[in-house]
């Protein structure tokens, strides 16, 4: 890699940042660090990272509120969820706000150093967990007046899905299914637009469940 | 709380907007009475003045009642604030006695002024309070005294109304505010008491799961140092009931539904081997002979897994669908060869190939030595 990353890194758990600080240590640049919503707003429009590592959940809007009033102000900066959350809901609202892939908190250094990567090169990251929460809510039946291009996953991605929750990475996906890597990455971009724009309802429903729409 | 927000907030009081209004609609009427009396003195009565001068003056009594009254109205139920500022009062008051002055002025034997002047001295009581009705009370009866010098005399009686009904006004409004400030006062307390308690009972009751769980667990993790796979089992099962009190809810669905099943043979799983699953369900079903028997399946699968892959993580996604259950058990470990399976190893044959067949599913199960192993179990719906 030519430049390393630079990171910045948002949660209002001391303890958490100082983890993630050693464990990426010499592997990405960090570029700054913060704990409230708002703070956290003001240093990332000012010191523009190329990811940015968001806590779920936090005091004053969450992640949630960081990554809208960014991605408003400046698109091309990314976010990485993480969380100790496991309920569906909070996983996908923090995607569909705009969160380019979701870690949880229990994830390995190296794991997390690759999703990161990942992240700043522009692609998405499914870990298994959200991978199946992500065929869950495209499960069911489909709204009224529903979009196919929007609101329901293909064959292929689905089929794409389904192996990334069995834990298999992108590469071995692309071997399972004698498709190229870049193909995989397509694919899974390809379902999280549609996580971001679809109007199914089941996930329309987790965000209302959460206020928060 | 700034002074200004309070008496801001008090403006909009129900006990407050109800007085307004009950001196509004007194206004009303007196702008009425006004424009009937000055409408029968201008048709019926001889000027006793200049005709041009006589009209004039009783126009423009009409003038203020027709004009101001509808300004009063709107502003006090658009921007109530307005109607105690001094600019206002001071308005008013002067239009008031104007109205007042006017059948002087014409020398007229009508005091057709009516009730509107007495008016302006209920509306300073309404929003100024008692001293400021005392202050207008006196101008409006001294003017109103001056007014209907013209018209047999009746001193005594206009000074009386004027100047002591606007009292009893002030009294009776400031009586029904203090009133309601006591009651408002008293029910803020009572809330406060009840939120009070309410948060006592959770804090007592947060603290006494605290020490159940948490507590319990720290206590066993600082006994149980030496042995790191014991600590992480501890703090994954304190994770877990952590969050499942937390949620409120079982997060995998109803307690008697296919995933919750799952989820509890996962939980004692991870309990018994040092093992993490990753579960991840689509769909649910409730549970009933057949999926109860699937369960069983799927533990033995997963049990396999932890017992001989050698990793640390296994994998199983649950898909229902009206299609029916297929459900796949994966580890990315050591693997072994499956026609090289002993026969004594009834484990897959009996507990999982055997019973899915006689459930009326399939099961594969895929594995190579070094390659991992992935078991595919099938369910479909009885027709």
């Amino acid at each position: 890699m030519s430049e390393r990353v630079r990171v910045f890194v948002i949660d209002d758990h001391h303890l958490f940042r100082s983890g993630v600080r050693n464990e990426l240590h010499g592997i990405v640049e960090l570029v700054g660090e913060a704990s409230e919503v708002d703070a956290a707003i003001e240093m990332v429009r000012e010191r523009r990272p190329d990811v940015v590592l968001v806590d779920v959940h936090m005091p004053g809007g969450g992640g949630r509120a960081v990554i809208e009033a960014v991605l408003e102000t400046h698109p091309d900066i990314r976010f990485l969820a993480i969380s100790v959350s496991d309920s569906p809901d909070d996983v996908i609202a923090i995607v569909r706000a705009g969160a380019r892939g979701y870690v949880t908190k229990t994830v390995e250094a190296d794991e997390l150093a690759e999703a990161i990567r990942r992240v700043a090169d522009g692609d998405a990251v499914f870990s298994p967990r959200l991978a199946g929460f992500v065929l869950d809510a495209f499960a069911g039946s489909l709204p009224a007046e529903h979009d196919p291009e929007l609101d329901q996953l293909s064959a292929r991605e689905r089929e794409v899905l389904r192996l990334i929750a069995l834990g298999h990475t992108y590469k071995e996906t692309a071997q399972r299914l004698t498709i190229s890597a870049k193909t995989v990455e397509r694919h899974v971009s390809s379902v999280l637009r549609k996580l971001q724009l679809s109007n199914r309802h089941e996930l329309a429903r987790w965000a209302a469940d959460r206020r928060i729409v | 709380m700034t002074e200004t927000q309070q008496t801001h907030e008090r403006r909009f009081l129900p006990v407050e907007v109800t007085l307004r209004t009950i001196t509004v609609v007194f206004r009303v009427v007196g702008a009425c009475w006004l424009i009937v009396l000055s409408l029968v003195t201008l048709l019926t009565s001889e000027p006793r003045t200049p005709i041009v001068s006589w009209t004039a003056l009783i126009v423009s009594a009409i003038a203020v009642a027709v004009v101001w009254t509808p300004v009063t109205v709107v502003l006090a139920f658009r921007k109530p604030e307005t109607l105690s500022s001094v600019p206002f009062v001071v308005i008013d008051v002067a239009l008031a006695c104007w109205t007042a002055l006017t059948p002087n002025l014409t020398q007229s034997e009508s005091f057709f002024a009516g009730g509107y002047p007495i008016s302006a001295a209920f509306l300073v009581a309404a929003t100024r309070g008692i001293s400021s009705a005392t202050v207008v009370g006196v101008l409006v009866a001294a003017t109103s005294v001056l007014g209907s010098s013209y018209a047999p005399a009746r001193t005594a009686e206009v000074l009386a109304i004027n100047i002591v009904s606007p009292l009893v006004v002030a009294w009776g409004f400031d009586s029904i505010r203090r009133n309601d400030e006591r009651r408002r006062i008293a029910e803020a307390a009572l809330a406060a008491e009840r939120a009070e308690r309410a948060r006592a009972d959770e804090r007592a009751e947060v603290a006494a799961h605290l020490h159940d769980s948490v507590l319990q667990t720290l206590a066993m993790v600082q006994r149980r140092v030496q042995d790191p796979r014991a600590v992480v089992r501890l703090a994954r099962r304190q994770e877990r009931e952590l969050r499942a009190w937390l949620d409120g809810a079982a997060p995998y669905g109803p307690a008697d539904g296919l995933n919750s099943a799952l989820q509890r043979a996962v939980t004692d799983l991870e309990d018994e081997h040092d093992i993490l699953v990753e579960l991840s369900t689509v769909g649910d079903t409730p549970l009933d002979e057949r999926t109860t028997a699937l369960v069983s399946a799927t533990r033995e699968a997963m049990i396999n897994a932890a017992r001989f892959s050698g990793v640390e993580r296994i994998y199983v996604l649950v898909e229902t669908t009206s299609d029916g259950v297929a459900i796949v058990v994966r580890d990315r470990g050591s693997g072994f060869d499956p026609l090289g399976v002993p026969e004594d190893r009834r484990g897959i044959r009996e507990s999982i190939v055997g019973r899915l067949a006689r459930l009326g599913g399939t099961a594969t199960v895929t594995s190579a030595p070094g390659q991992g192993t992935e078991v595919d179990l099938r369910l479909w719906p009885v027709s």
